[in-house]
């Protein structure tokens, strides 16, 4: 028999193993046998789950627990909403900063009042502040990790789970549920999947999908009935109108959803796409005036941590200029 | 629902795999919920939902599937039995844990999977700033050990000791023992 000792290392070991196999078989394999082996090495796995249970169960899980339990009917849980995450309609403390007028004012003068971010602030259920990736846990344990500035709406029923990203960029690690299918919306493409992990990335035309783990299948709107299936280390740039068919690109596994550390990776990304990602890390309002960034493609990996830094790097490829015309606003003009 | 039934009804690749990894499974649903009765309860739950999964030959990894849902249900089952806890037991009665001091004595703390959570941040704050936030990193954030090094830029071997450090201190103030 297995000393204590023994197993309660070799179950840290694992509690680590398991977290790195991403979802690979062999090794819950190897791990399953392990528990199997010896009455001791379950002990000590028990333990390692109590830690791990202990750790996620912050104020709000037990709050919400506590309704669930009080309506009797232990079902879905409410929709949840992390007391973190900035509620739709309240804005973040830039408005605090920005005097309204002179802000107003400018976003007149350039044309740019965006009709947009108003759908959004009306829909969204969860909207991660300017600057900060949100960690949110969905109602069916699926984890979303959304990009500084993105917007996510929920549509949970018994049958399905529906997502729409309403703007911004999000990685979804999705709990398996055959029975209720999870479907990510992103403009005018689909994405649908049982259980795997991936990033979802809204562009001006469509998204672009990159798979992490698992299978995912992603459609358009306007091609009916195609859908093209993407597997680990695939990535699809899908937009309205143009068939799904093609278009699959290869991308490494730390390359996706590098924002999540703080990376912004771009590969050959036109360069209006880039400026999306940045704009959103900005604490303050960046104003790009009414022209187009053209065709440009822009290959190189900015530090997410130092907004600022990478927007003047960003600026220079296009040769733009930073203005800060108040506190809180970044203008970028032409040279 | 007899053998012969139930073959007749499932996938043999199916029930050969549930089949081959069944104790694994039982003493991991055990190792969450403590009750064995309960366990095999949770794995016949899982059992069916993945055998009756929709679109069954799309997943990729049938095992780590039915390890999530048995993970997930064993869970779920647990926060319920928590729930009950509170509801039915007089504050005094600690729940089978064993007593676990914490700084304040009000009625809300005695319960044990409070006291896990309170015991587990106490646990960490007492940890150096680089242990503590790995293995936050792990635990909470659930990322990979690869992950965890880029974010505080340090090896993977690094990394990798600085979680196992932080969660065997975690566990033994979680089990009341000096480590």
């Amino acid at each position: 028999m297995t000393s204590l000792e023994t197993a309660r290392n070799e179950a840290i070991a694992w509690s680590l193993s398991l977290r790195d196999a991403d979802g690979d078989d062999a090794v819950v394999e190897a791990f399953l046998r392990w528990l199997e082996d010896d009455e001791t090495n379950a002990q000590a796995w028990g333990e390692i789950e109590r830690l791990r249970l202990a750790a996620t169960d912050d104020a709000d899980l037990r709050k919400q627990d506590a309704t669930v339990f009080d309506g009797a009917e232990p079902q879905e849980p409410a929709r949840k909403k992390p007391t973190n995450i900035a509620p739709s309609g309240r804005r973040s403390r830039r408005s605090r900063y920005m005097p309204v007028g002179i802000a107003a004012a400018i976003l007149l003068l350039l044309g740019i009042l965006n009709y947009d971010a108003i759908r959004v602030g009306l829909l969204a259920d969860y909207v991660a502040p300017t600057g900060q990736v949100e960690r949110i846990t969905l109602p069916d344990g699926s984890t979303v990790d959304l990009g500084a500035g993105s917007a996510l709406a929920l549509d949970f029923t018994e049958k399905s789970r529906r997502v729409d990203l309403l703007r911004g960029i999000a990685f979804f690690e999705v709990t398996p549920d055959a029975s209720r299918p999870f479907n990510v919306k992103s403009g005018s493409v689909s994405v649908s999947v049982t259980g795997t992990a991936f990033e979802v990335r809204d562009t001006p035309g469509g998204a672009v999908v990159s798979v992490q783990t698992g299978d995912v299948q992603v459609s358009s709107s306007g091609v009916s009935g195609e859908t093209a299936n993407l597997s680990a280390g695939e990535a699809l740039r899908a937009e309205a109108g143009r068939s799904v068919r093609g278009g699959k690109s290869q991308i490494r596994q730390d390359e996706i959803a590098a924002w999540r550390r703080g990376k912004l990776i771009a590969n050959n990304w036109p360069a209006q796409e880039v400026f999306e990602v940045l704009k959103r890390q900005f604490k303050g309002t960046v104003i790009s005036g009414a022209w187009s960034f053209g065709e440009s493609r822009l290959t190189g990996v900015y530090d997410l941590k130092e907004p600022e830094k990478a927007l003047r790097i960003f600026a220079a490829t296009q040769r733009l200029r930073i203005i800060k015309p108040a506190p809180g606003i970044v203008f970028l003009s032409p040279i | 629902m007899s053998k012969a039934e139930r073959r007749k009804r499932y996938p043999p690749e199916t029930l050969e795999l549930y089949r081959r990894h069944r104790l694994g499974l039982l003493r991991l649903a055990e190792g969450i919920v403590g009750c064995r009765a309960l366990a095999e309860d949770i794995l016949h739950e899982a059992f069916v939902r993945f055998a009756t999964r929709r679109g069954a030959d799309e997943v990729a990894s049938p095992l780590h599937y039915l390890f999530s849902t048995v993970r997930n249900i064993s869970i779920d089952v647990y926060r319920r039995q928590q729930r009950q806890m509170e509801f039915l037991q007089s504050p005094r009665d600690a729940s089978g844990t064993e007593d676990v001091p914490t700084e304040e004595n009000d009625p809300e703390q005695s319960l044990s999977w409070k006291q896990d959570y309170q015991v587990f941040r106490n646990a960490l704050a007492e940890l150096p700033e680089l242990v503590r936030r790995a293995t936050h990193l792990h635990l909470v954030d659930q990322m990979s050990t690869r992950a965890i090094a880029l974010k505080l830029n340090v090896s993977v071997g690094k990394a990798h000791q600085l979680v196992a450090d932080g969660l065997a201190h975690c566990r033994a103030r979680l089990l009341g023992t000096k480590k």
